[in-house]
Formats: C-alpha cells, structure tokens, sequence
C-alpha cells in the first residue's frame, strides 16, 4: 500500500509539471490524477506505463518545433496547404521531460522494489530530482546526461551507506 | 519485470524521439540506461562451516558457516537443509549488503526429527543489484554427509500386564535349526548325519543305521515383517523406533534376527548379535516408502520361512494391510506370529469412527495387538514384551 501512496504522489507531481509547462491552457488535464488515485484504489501501480506515455505526448507538443517541424510545414506550404499558421501556433518552450521520466523510472524501482530500504531512499531520490531540477537545470544550465550520471551514482552510494549503516 | 519496463521505456522514448526529432526525448532515453547500468558482482573468496555431530533422532547439530565476500550488491545466502530437520535456533537465511570485503555469518540449530542419511546441500548466494535490476546465483559446494540412526528406546518391563497376543512370547523357544547341542532329542533314521551321531547300539538292535539328534542350540529366530508402503509414511518415525527397538531387545537376548521391508523387497537375512542390530539399524534409517503387499512378502520370503521356522513379527496398519490372508498363510505353515498394529487417528471424528470400526474388526480376526503411535515408543514396548 506504501509503494502505491509513494507512487501516487509522483504521478501527480508529474501531471502538475506537463500542465504547468504546457503550451496550450489545459489546467482540465489535471483529471489525468484520476487514473493514479483509480488503480490506488484497484492496488495496481498508480504511475503505469500508459499514464506515463499520456504524459509524454503532452510534453511533446514543448518540443515539437525541430527542424523537421519547420521542413514538414514548409512542405505543406509549398504544396499550397496554407498551414504556416502551425509556426505561430508551436514554438519552443521549457519541458520537463528528463524529470518526468526520473520520475517514472524511480516509480517503477519503487514498485518492484524487494528491500525495504530501496523504497524511502528512491522516493527521496525522486523528491530531490523533483526539488532542484529547476536550479539544476535551468539556473545552472548542467549538462542533462551527466544530471543523470550524477544522480544514479548518488542514488547508489546512498544506498550503498545506508545498508551499511543498518548492517552494523 | 523492472528491467522489462524500463527497456520500454528506453525504446518508448527512442522510438518518439526519432519520429519527432527531438534530441530532449532522445537524451531523456538514457535515465532509464542508466539505472540499468548499476554494476553488481560477488566473489566468494572462501568459507569456513562448522557443524556438531548428530547421531540419534532428536539430536540437535549446530551449524555455523562463515563466507567471505567481496564486491556489491545485495546478498541472500540460503543454506537449504533437509526437510527432517528443524531448525530451533538462528536462521538458514541472512541478508547482508557486500561493499567491498565483507564476512556474512551464518548460525543455526537443528534438531533430527526422522532417520536417515542425509545430504547438506551447497550454500546458495543470491547477489541482487541494489535497485532489483539485475541478479545471479552462486553455490558454495559443500559435500556433507549426515547419518541419523533411530533412536533405540529402553523397554520398561511391567510384569503384571498381560499381553494381548495369543502367542507366547518367544524367549523360551529354541531353534529349530543351527549346531547340535549336547541335549538330547531323540533317535532318528540315518539321513546323511556326521558319523560320529550315529548310535551303534540302536543300529545294531533293529538292523537299519540309527542316528541321536541332539537339541539346536541357541534361541528361536526373529523374524521382522516391516510394513513401509506409502500409508506408512505419516507413522514412519514410530515405526522405525519401535522396530529398532524390538530388534535390540531380541539381539541382546541372543536370538536370530531376520527382517524384511514391506513395499521395498528388501530382506536382512538372519543373524544374531549386535553385528546384526546394526546392520538392522541401517536399513532402517535409510527406509523410504514404497509399494507391496503382505502376501506378496509373504511369498518371497517363504523360503526363509520354511529355513528357519521363525517367530514372525509384523508390523503394519492393519486397516490398510488387511493382513488376515498374510496370517492364515502363516499359520498354515506352522509359525506363530505376533501382528503390531500401528493405531494413528486423523481426520473427523466421523471417519475416525468409522476407521476405528474397521481396525477393530480386522484387529479380532488377526489377533493384532495395538499399538498407540501417539504414546512414548518405551510404553508401548512395555506391553508388548515381558
């Protein structure tokens, strides 16, 4: 029941963020915390693999506007579809997609986690990407892969001490 | 299942990356990687067990093994032990997370519940990766032995309790076959005798060769029926002390002692002295169930029936042997024969009567004497020999 609570919570922290970064007003995708509180309440993992591609595709529209974007409408355009309006409607903006996935990815160890130590350690891992991912990211503009090599191996040497810690 | 949803994932977000072209979701497919790529391994470097020796059903053997490891991760050490045993103190598992050099100790205590030989397995290691990701097993092998005899119960004689057998009990029967004596018996034909047995002066007098035989000496045989066919098996401790401990009283008092496995085709031929409890002993603590019935031992060993004319003891379920043919047989052949009946209830109270109906009428007809297995072995010993 913790691991789904746990679970629960960083579903809805991802909900917020895709919203929140959202292009477009679309505060009524904040239903989308139905589905965790629903398989809460079925005992099935709350932050599944559906809500989590449901989330990713909403992020997609932040980092739509590539290259192949602009070709694909300038394409369009040249054909005489008359769709330029696409360039005013999408443009780049901030995403949370790298920490909406720590997110899933802790959720999911959380999950199928067999030691009780691994739990409160990777949701505390989960809380902290959450917490300065801002900082990190934005004000520091950190390299993401290194972020994320960074993270795992502190996430490891937590664990690491704290099991040493409790086997003494 | 972890590592199955976090490769979707990683190809989830490849596959949406490439399609969109978008370098964010292609970079965000390594989180998942990563968390895959946390490395666990474990060296066993050596290891040391300890063990007290066991003998007799309800001994108790401490173990203790001491493993050395080096490397990371998560360990299970599992040291698996057989079923007839159990374990009264410590545990057969530990935990432990290896950084590094580490020693996991393993202590525990078990008790022998049933005989037998006994094999130790090997040390099972279960390294598990931190975050469940990945595991591997390992086995410390260890080729270890353990021989558990059953144990032999002291008979208390109680005088003033009658047997229920119909059968005297055999301690003054003599043999009926083995060395000559000096006591005489009789004056018979010559049939092939030694030389020195032949009577001149009863030769003489009737004109044919005359031969004195002289009493066998030592005591009448034993023979052991040992019913271990499956219905057996929830009574096997029982039986096994109680037919140990028939045999020793019978091998102490110098008989011959044959027995016979029931369900096993398995026959010890007679012998006497403690050479032969032993012997006895052994096959019993390495008994394991099987299939046949008393007829069907009746008749293979009929030629050592006839041999040594023993006193036949069996001893089974009658409500599942019916032994009234086995009896009749026996009897027919001129053997007295004492039938223990090993008496266990389970069940309803409903099918425990309607058991105890069935037992009892079978009881009557073989003339079996109960014998209660949730009674201490030395008490129903007690009843049985005098």
């Amino acid at each position: 029941m913790i691991r789904g609570m746990l679970n629960c919570i960083l579903a809805t922290l991802s909900i917020v963020l895709v919203v929140e970064s959202s292009v477009f007003r679309t505060n009524y995708l904040y239903l989308l915390v139905v589905i965790p509180v629903v398989s809460l309440i079925l005992r099935r993992n709350p932050f599944n693999f559906p809500l989590f591609a449901i989330l990713i595709c909403i992020s997609l529209i932040n980092v739509l506007p590539t290259q192949t974007f602009y070709g694909l409408v300038n394409i369009l355009n040249y054909l005489g579809y008359k769709v330029s309006y696409l360039l005013d409607l999408f443009h780049p903006s901030p995403h949370h997609i790298p920490l909406i996935v720590t997110l899933f990815v802790v959720s999911q160890v959380i999950w199928y986690s067999e030691h009780e130590i691994t739990i409160p350690l990777s949701f505390a891992f989960g809380l902290l990407a959450y917490a300065s991912y801002e900082y990190l990211i934005v004000s520091l503009d950190m390299d993401r892969l290194l972020l994320g090599v960074f993270g795992v191996t502190a996430l490891t040497v937590a664990f690491a001490g704290v099991s040493r810690w409790r086997g003494r | 299942m972890l590592v199955k949803n976090l490769v979707r994932t990683t190809m989830f977000l490849i596959i949406l990356g490439l399609l969109s072209t978008s370098k964010e979701i292609v970079s965000s497919a390594l989180i998942p990687l990563l968390i895959l790529a946390i490395p666990h391994f474990v060296t066993i470097r050596g290891y040391n067990l300890k063990r007290s020796n066991v003998e007799f059903v309800g001994d108790v053997m401490n173990v203790e093994i001491r493993l050395n490891l080096l490397g990371f991760g998560i360990v299970n050490v599992k040291h698996v032990i057989p079923d007839s045993f159990e374990i009264i103190e410590g545990s057969n598992v530990v935990s432990s997370f290896v950084v590094g050099k580490r020693t996991v100790s393993m202590r525990y205590a078990v008790r022998a519940k049933k005989a037998g030989l006994y094999r130790l397995e090997d040390v099972t290691i279960d390294v598990i990766n931190p975050l469940n990701t990945w595991r591997s097993l390992k086995k410390v092998s260890i080729d270890l032995e353990v021989e558990v005899k059953p144990k032999v119960r002291k008979i208390v004689r109680i005088v003033t309790e009658r047997t229920k057998a119909k059968s005297p009990i055999p301690d003054i029967d003599v043999a009926k076959i083995g060395s000559p004596g000096t006591d005489f018996k009789e004056i018979r034909d010559y049939n092939y005798e030694p030389m020195k047995f032949i009577n001149w002066k009863a030769t003489a007098r009737t004109g044919s060769l005359k031969v004195n035989v002289y009493e066998v000496e030592g005591k009448k045989t034993i023979w052991f029926f040992v019913d271990v066919n499956v219905y057996m098996e929830n009574v096997l401790d029982f039986l096994i002390d109680l037919t140990a401990s028939l045999a020793y009283h019978f091998a102490k008092r110098g008989h011959k002692i044959g027995m016979y496995l029931v369900g096993l085709r398995d026959v010890l031929y007679p012998d006497v002295g403690i050479k032969q409890f032993r012997r006895i002993l052994e096959r019993l603590s390495r008994v394991e169930c099987g299939e046949e019935s008393l007829t069907s031992a009746f008749e293979f060993c009929k030629p050592y029936l006839l041999t040594y004319k023993p006193y036949v003891i069996t001893i089974t379920r009658v409500e599942y042997s019916k032994p009234v043919d086995f009896r009749s047989k026996l009897l027919k052949m001129g053997l007295k024969c004492l039938i223990l009946n090993i008496k266990k209830d389970f069940g309803s109270d409903f099918s425990r009567e309607i058991v105890e109906l069935v037992r009892s009428n079978i009881c009557r007809r073989v003339m079996a004497v109960n014998v209660d297995a949730d009674r201490d072995v030395s008490l129903a010993l007690a009843r049985l020999v005098r």
